[in-house]
């Protein structure tokens, strides 16, 4: 939300500054908010100035981290509702993460001049859901201007000044919830002024790493960075000060006084990757170029987590964590877009949990209780005792048309309802517990295609429960393909099986002798296919120029088989790995 | 340039021939400077000590077949993508008969005379279409050829033909000048495959062909089929062998139809105008046809040739496929030979161009296109035995009037020059050798190669391809079964690099 007001003209009207504060490309093809962003503005009210800091955050759910980092910095927020949608799941997720923090909620109304706008239904779905009377939520049009100003004393009314919370006495004090780098300037960091005042030239260090910086630049965001002299308590801005690698720059870190003595701030939880997924290069001569992409990518998105894999079909690489789906789907996106990246990403898996048995194996292991994200290190099946994986709450929100339907799709993917109840008239919010690893490839788009694209979904981490996890191999002529092994549960392990039987069926090339593909779990053996042996391959004509040209081929040919991966006698090529592999 | 030739030691010979030889771009056709760097002799000297002894019997480089190229049809054939061009009255390649022949003729005698061969054992007319020359063309190449070397006596003398009946009616003439072996273009024996093909002949004439080819050549006459064509299904290939079988003498070449870019065919292929039968149809009509002529006696001895009785094979394919030398004449043809520019001693043959060229092998030899051997290979024993060049592969210029400035300037078409070391040589021969029922024979192989025995080099790294029954590994050779035969295309990667290997 920006306000318009002649009042702060922080932003023209006019049609060039359509997303203002959606500034990546991604963002704006996707209409979404990753990265949170920040504006600050004064206004004057009943003859008093007020300084208001506003915090765009993400909506989705994978940017939990981005919104509980911009939270910790807030004393209030504005739950904005689409007055043509109507409450989304989103919503709910977003509304408790308010909740709990225990900040001001202002709910308010958008794009309540579009024509199939029904603000007083979705006021009727925000009493039922969050029991806010229908005369506290207010109304806006940002394009039009309407309510705006409503908005803007409601959030001076409502919410509280800092002060309570701060100390403009105490010697400087900083929450850093927010920062980017700059290739220039280094680290851009996004502060919370928690106590004291902040000037150019004070020396601050941090109570992370205890390393200490000299105050270059300072600021706030109009949402363009703007040079000020000083920072006051209570005021959000920003700071640059030589940080030169952006782990000295931690979300979540205290900054204080070089000499003072400080008592960190609450820090924020780490986010927790959920989602896994290995990201290669389509070219190995890549690979540096991409490694410099992802490290500056994660410069700015601390959740990302890295490690380094290697395929021996998909060559060097990495895999990497992710808070969520859409996030995955972001990142690569920005990898693509901005840094010019062509990648191969991995069908996104899950974590799990595996209690271990036996001594030698537990001391192999280092403990008791493993999380494997890689089926290679799976363990024997003998050495397990117990498997566990993470679930998930869904909530859902559609019309009703929709529920035979969702209901078939939430019970196919191993879902147990939780709760139903309606929202309004026609639409639905229903709860149903789900392993996460059924949605985390296709069951947000198979939601939207069979709900034309009405039904809204989001969930929340529920954490590991037991259940019956088990390797899925993949055999050819009897050896297995490491690189194609996956998790799975047991009662999907024979559908997965038979869907990468036939995908490999459809692109291995014919070889000289039959194939047989397996899928197993152990000694048994779920699906099978065969693919029957090349029974002619040779050219046709061999005198004089054929030779040349012939010769010139077969070395072309040689000269593959030498890189190709061998099973046996088998070869694969990348190709067919990448098109098993690939999300 | 030679400061380096010093740091290097190992560094191959030829690589540094390569770098004496650089020149400046040539603009094709026209007379040309070339800015040759010689060697002094003391240089000279050293890079003869980096040479170690390559060496081909006699009876190699002595001896070698002919191939002519008529580079004229009178149409296009719809799949055709070689070396072919239509002539018109005006256009820039149509070159009068007289001319191509003398040119043809200086060619020849240029090309014999800077080889070792001595004796020609076949000469091959090709094309194009090769009947629509005139019969002095033949016998002004044979009477070339027995001028500078000599013409074995049963020397195999073949003629392409094409089956119409103005072709048919100049056999007897191609045949009082010597000419004593015809392959006869039938292609098909439906008339809708004749014209989707875009031949000039019809079935009848094609028939009437056979006949009159059998009466003056009897048991040397081939017929070409094409299988695999569009709507064909083995029944009505069966149909067309049996046909067939009944009016050829004793050798059918049987190719199956591809699809080459650029061509008619092709475009109509992709645009989904024709459809070609699909690969399993493809390999059911193969196996249709070669059980079905050899249950007529006629054996399969390659790939795509089939013939009765031993004698009636091509003793001139045969010497492709035996990496034997031949000269090619005439616009687009290919060569392979042992060149002349090479220092003899001791009955070792060494490749070097180097300062003691004549001024004049120097121009020929400058203005072609050198290209390095993409192998690469050092070696273990002696890295620059196997990287010295033996053997060219060169190819002409394929416009005939190009062609023919080069011949005007330089006594040769060539165009193109591939330096051929040892592990081409062999890989060339293991290639088309293992096309043929014969395979390649360790007798041969020690021909080129006596250091490392081919069954050292390749009976343990094949045992899965002989268990497949694909491939017959023995102390006397390698062979494909006939069912490696099917698919012998992809069986060579796999041995081209257990070859290379030992080049490493």
């Amino acid at each position: 939300m920006v306000p318009y007001k002649n009042t702060f003209g922080a932003i023209k009207k006019d049609t060039k500054n359509k997303q203002v504060l959606d500034k990546l490309q991604v963002e704006q093809e996707r209409g979404i908010t990753v990265k949170a962003q920040t504006a600050s503005i004064v206004y004057n009210y009943h003859g008093q100035k007020y300084l208001l800091n506003l915090v765009d955050t993400p909506g989705h759910v994978d940017f939990t981290y981005e919104v509980s980092r911009s939270l910790a910095a807030c004393q209030g927020a504005i739950l904005l509702v689409d007055a043509n949608e109507g409450v989304q799941a989103q919503t709910v997720a977003n509304f408790y993460l308010a909740f709990v923090n225990e900040i001001v909620i202002i709910p308010v109304l958008n794009k309540i001049d579009l024509k199939n706008a029904n603000p007083a239904g979705v006021k009727e779905q925000l009493k039922n859901l969050f029991d806010f009377s229908p005369d506290e939520v207010l109304s806006v049009s940002a394009k039009l201007g309407i309510g705006v100003t409503e908005v803007i004393e409601a959030i001076i009314r409502l919410v509280p000044s800092p002060e309570k919370k701060c100390n403009k006495d105490s010697p400087v004090r900083l929450l850093l919830f927010d920062s980017w780098f700059d290739r220039y300037k280094g680290a851009v960091c996004l502060i919370l002024v928690v106590d004291g005042t902040l000037k150019k030239g004070d020396h601050i260090t941090s109570s992370h790493s205890g390393k200490s910086y000299e105050v270059r630049d300072l600021g706030i965001l109009t949402p363009l960075e703007t040079s000020v002299p000083q920072l006051y308590t209570g005021q959000v801005g920003y700071f640059t000060a030589n940080i030169r690698a952006a782990k000295e720059a931690q979300v979540g870190d205290t900054f204080h006084l070089k000499s003072a003595k400080c008592e960190p701030l609450q820090g924020f939880k780490p986010a927790k990757p959920m989602v896994f997924g290995g990201v290669y290069p389509i070219d190995q001569k890549e690979h540096p170029a991409l490694k410099a992409a992802i490290e500056h990518l994660c410069l700015n998105d601390a959740s990302v987590s890295v490690s380094i894999e290697s395929s021996a079909s998909l060559g060097q690489g990495w895999r990497l964590g992710f808070l969520g789906l859409l996030h995955m789907d972001v990142f690569t996106q920005r990898l693509e877009q901005e840094h010019g990246a062509q990648v191969i990403i991995t069908t996104p898996t899950v974590p799990y949990k595996v209690k271990l048995r036996g001594g030698r194996v537990i001391r192999e292991f280092g403990r008791e209780e493993v999380i494997i994200t890689n089926p290679s290190l799976w363990p024997e099946k003998n050495n397990i005792s117990e498997t566990n994986e993470p679930f998930v709450m869904g909530t859902i929100i559609t019309p009703d048309t929709y529920l035979g339907a969702i209901i078939g799709l939430c019970h196919s993917r191993r879902g147990v309802q939780y709760s139903m109840r309606n929202l309004d008239n026609t639409r639905l919010i229903i709860q149903y517990k789900l392993p996460l690893n059924e949605i985390v490839v296709d069951f947000y788009d198979a939601l939207k295609s069979l709900s034309s694209g009405y039904a809204t979904f989001d969930y929340e981490d529920l954490g590991f429960e037991p259940s019956d996890i088990v390797k899925l191999n993949i055999l050819l002529n009897g050896q297995v393909v490491p690189e194609l092994s996956t998790l799975a549960h047991i009662t999907q392990a024979r559908t997965l099986g038979k869907n990468i039987c036939e995908k490999l069926k459809e692109t291995l090339p014919k070889q000289l002798f039959q194939i047989a593909i397996q899928a197993a779990v152990g000694g048994d053996i779920l699906a099978r296919t065969n693919i029957k042996p090349v029974r002619k391959d040779v050219l046709a004509k061999c005198y004089g120029g054929d030779i040349s040209r012939k010769m010139k081929l077969l070395k072309r040919q040689a000269e593959g088989k030498k890189r190709m991966k061998m099973y046996g006698n088998i070869e694969v090529p990348r190709e067919t790995f990448i098109n098993i592999l690939k999300r | 340039m030679f400061d380096y030739l010093s740091v290097r030691s190992t560094f191959s010979l030829m690589k540094v021939l390569h770098s004496i030889w650089k020149w400046h771009p040539i603009k094709v056709g026209s007379i040309s400077i070339t800015h040759v760097h010689t060697l002094s002799n003391e240089d000279l000297k050293k890079a003869e000590q980096r040479l170690s002894h390559a060496t081909l019997p006699k009876s190699y480089i002595n001896n070698g077949s002919v191939y002519v190229h008529w580079p004229y049809c009178r149409q296009r054939c719809s799949y055709c993508n070689f070396v072919k061009f239509i002539p018109h009255p005006n256009s820039y390649w149509t070159v009068q008969d007289n001319t191509l022949e003398h040119f043809m003729v200086k060619e020849l005698e240029h090309s014999l005379q800077h080889s070792y061969i001595t004796n020609v054992k076949s000469v091959y007319f090709g094309g194009g279409t090769p009947s629509l020359a005139r019969p002095q063309m033949i016998e002004k190449v044979l009477e070339t050829i027995q001028a500078v070397c000599s013409l074995e006596g049963n020397a195999e003398i073949t003629l392409e033909v094409n089956p119409t009946s103005f072709e048919t009616n100049k056999l007897k003439d191609f045949k009082s000048v010597g000419v004593n072996r015809v392959s006869i273009g039938v292609q098909a024996l439906d008339e809708t495959s004749l014209r989707l093909l875009n031949r000039d002949h019809s079935v009848p004439e094609a028939l009437h062909c056979i006949n009159i080819a059998k009466q003056l050549f009897p048991g040397r006459v081939s017929v070409d089929l094409i299988f695999g064509r569009p709507n064909q299904t083995t029944g009505s290939l069966v149909k067309e062998l049996e046909t067939i079988l009944s009016f050829c003498d004793n050798h059918i070449s049987l190719y199956q139809l591809t699809l080459e870019r650029g061509t008619k065919l092709f475009n109509q292929h992709l645009s989904g105008e024709v459809k070609v039968p699909s690969a399993d149809q493809m390999a059911d009509l193969y196996e249709v046809a070669v059980s079905l002529l050899g249950d007529s006696g006629f054996k399969r001895y390659e790939v795509s040739n089939f013939a009765h009785g031993c004698s009636a094979e091509s003793v001139h394919n045969k010497s492709y496929w035996r990496g034997l030398q031949y000269i090619g004449i005439g616009p687009g043809a290919h060569s392979r030979v042992v060149p002349k520019n090479t220092i003899e001693k001791n009955n070792v043959v060494y490749n070097v161009y180097s300062s003691k060229c004549s001024e004049q092998d120097k121009m020929w030899s400058g203005s072609r296109i050198y290209e390095e051997n993409s192998f690469n290979p050092t070696i273990q024993l002696s890295k620059n035995f196997f990287s010295c060049t033996i053997r060219e592969a060169r190819v002409n210029a394929a416009d005939p009037a190009n062609w023919l400035r080069e011949v005007q300037i330089k006594g040769s078409g060539v165009r193109k020059v591939t330096a051929q070391t040892v592990l081409d040589i062999v890989s060339e021969y293991m290639a088309s050798g293992l096309r043929t029922s014969e395979g390649i024979t360790a007798e041969k192989w020690s021909m080129f190669l006596p250091q490392i025995s081919l069954f050292d080099i390749f009976h343990e790294r094949t045992l899965w391809l002989q268990e497949s029954k694909l491939l017959c590994v023995s102390k006397q050779g390698l062979k494909a079964t006939s069912i490696g035969l099917n698919v012998l295309d992809s069986i060579l990667p796999y041995l081209l690099n257990i070859l290379e290997e030992k080049f490493i």
